[in-house]
């Protein structure tokens, strides 16, 4: 999958003829410093933000699941709804087995409940499961400690299933094995 | 003392504190038709209440005013709906919201009397009066839903239905339920006052209007009693329609 970025916002210019280039089924680090653009890119590349080189991205063909840098969960429902009503039907008993592979323990709880690092795992949880052939991650283990994180991306690599991923993180987030790093410097 | 108690009981202070006032004012004035205390109201309203005309009548408004707000409720509902989908609609709709608004209650009925029959009246009167604050609130909560929850939704394309459960429903419905309890209440103001203008046959407002002719203040005060408790019941009734029917479109 190949595409080309070209990014203004206002008159800064984010990214020009950007080239990536990812194999399928492979795992992408993207990495660099904070405000490097590497949200800007997972979005590009995604379609939820426009690109100036239009025709131009290989990567909108397929289904995209994310775990974006603020959970956007439904925080008045449960966790069980939340992941119902995005991937699709799911029994309660998958989804409870699910959670209990990610350490969350009430399926019908109301996601406002959680703590930040609960939400984070649903956020994660909800990505994974979703049938998206890409699965973006943006700074996916925010937020949570060393040992959840260490079962969030040993579940990650579980449920991967040979689907590309495609995240975004700092050297602590080294955790996921990548196949290659694009780096973006600011 | 949990905290839900001492609020209760703090309410119920101040609207003790209020009727004592009253019947203190009413005991001053010592005369009743120009004040009648809280108890003589309730024994008047009780009295009334045995009389079947005072029942028809208050079927006969409430079906009205409920059919008003009913039907404002599902006009607001698709139309806000589609507003938010289709500027020209939101356009084309603005300058009736704004006239329906800011008309006044009394210059409509007049005109709506001379169109249709006043039997009719206070259904459309609470119409007019209701669907403004309705779509107006709906629109706005429409509008103002979490953009990232909206793009999450699109990220993962969710179906419709899965959008309106997952992203506007837990959203809108708050806005909702506080511009419904809002609107109720104005129906049954605007409504009432509409048939006390209109006067049609069998309705409270007639009886209200009567009352008021006759100077019998004590059935004036023990009818607007009555409108307020049918005015409470509906809106309860209304509020957990609209909860239940939330809670049902949310159900998996």
């Amino acid at each position: 999958m190949r595409a080309v970025v070209t990014k203004h916002f206002g008159q800064q210019l984010i990214f020009s003829h950007f080239s990536v280039e990812v194999e399928q089924g492979s795992i992408v680090r993207l990495a660099g410093p904070s405000g490097s653009g590497k949200t800007t890119l997972m979005r590009i590349l995604s379609g939820l933000e426009s690109n100036e080189e239009p025709g131009n991205n290989d990567f909108l063909s397929h289904r995209f699941a994310w775990v974006f840098q603020e959970d956007r969960l439904a925080e008045t429902m449960s966790g069980y709804k939340n992941l119902y009503y995005s991937v699709g039907p799911l029994s309660k008993k998958s989804a409870e087995e699910y959670f209990s592979m990610l350490g969350l323990d009430d399926i019908s709880k109301p996601v406002s409940q959680y703590s930040g690092g609960m939400k984070r795992r649903l956020a994660l949880l909800r990505a994974m499961l979703c049938p998206g052939e890409i699965i973006m991650l943006d700074e996916p283990f925010a937020g949570l400690d060393d040992r959840a994180r260490e079962s969030a991306c040993e579940f990650i690599m579980s449920m991967r299933k040979g689907r590309t991923i495609i995240f975004s993180g700092h050297d602590a987030d080294g955790s996921i094995p990548a196949d290659s790093t694009i780096a973006i410097q600011a | 003392m949990n905290s839900t108690t001492e609020k209760r009981l703090i309410r119920l202070l101040s609207v003790l504190f209020w009727l004592a006032v009253w019947h203190i004012a009413a005991v001053i004035v010592s005369q009743r038709i120009l004040i009648v205390s809280p108890v003589d109201v309730v024994i008047r309203l009780f009295e009334l209440l045995h009389q079947p005309a005072v029942w028809k009548a208050g079927v006969f408004s409430t079906l009205r005013i409920a059919g008003g707000f009913l039907l404002a409720l599902a006009s607001a509902v698709v139309l806000a709906m589609l507003s938010s989908r289709l500027k020209w609609v939101k356009i084309l709709l603005e300058p009736l919201v704004q006239a329906f608004k800011t008309i006044p209650v009394a210059s409509i009925v007049i005109v709506v009397l001379i169109w249709v029959s006043s039997r009719n009246l206070s259904v459309i009167i609470s119409f007019m009066m209701v669907f403004p604050v309705l779509y107006s609130n709906l629109l706005s909560s429409i509008e103002d839903t979490d953009r990232k929850m909206l793009e999450m939704a699109e990220a993962y394309r969710l179906s419709f239905c899965s959008r309106l459960r997952l992203v506007y429903l837990p959203q809108v419905c708050p806005y909702f339920l506080s511009s419904a309890s809002l609107a109720l209440g104005l129906a049954w103001k605007s409504g009432v006052a509409a048939e006390v203008i209109g006067i049609p046959d069998g309705s409270l407002g007639e009886l209200l209007y009567d009352a008021k002719v006759f100077f019998a203040t004590a059935d004036v005060f023990a009818y607007t009693l009555l409108i307020v408790i049918l005015s409470v019941c509906f809106e309860q009734i209304m509020k957990a329609a609209i909860r239940y029917a939330a809670m049902r479109l949310e159900a998996i």
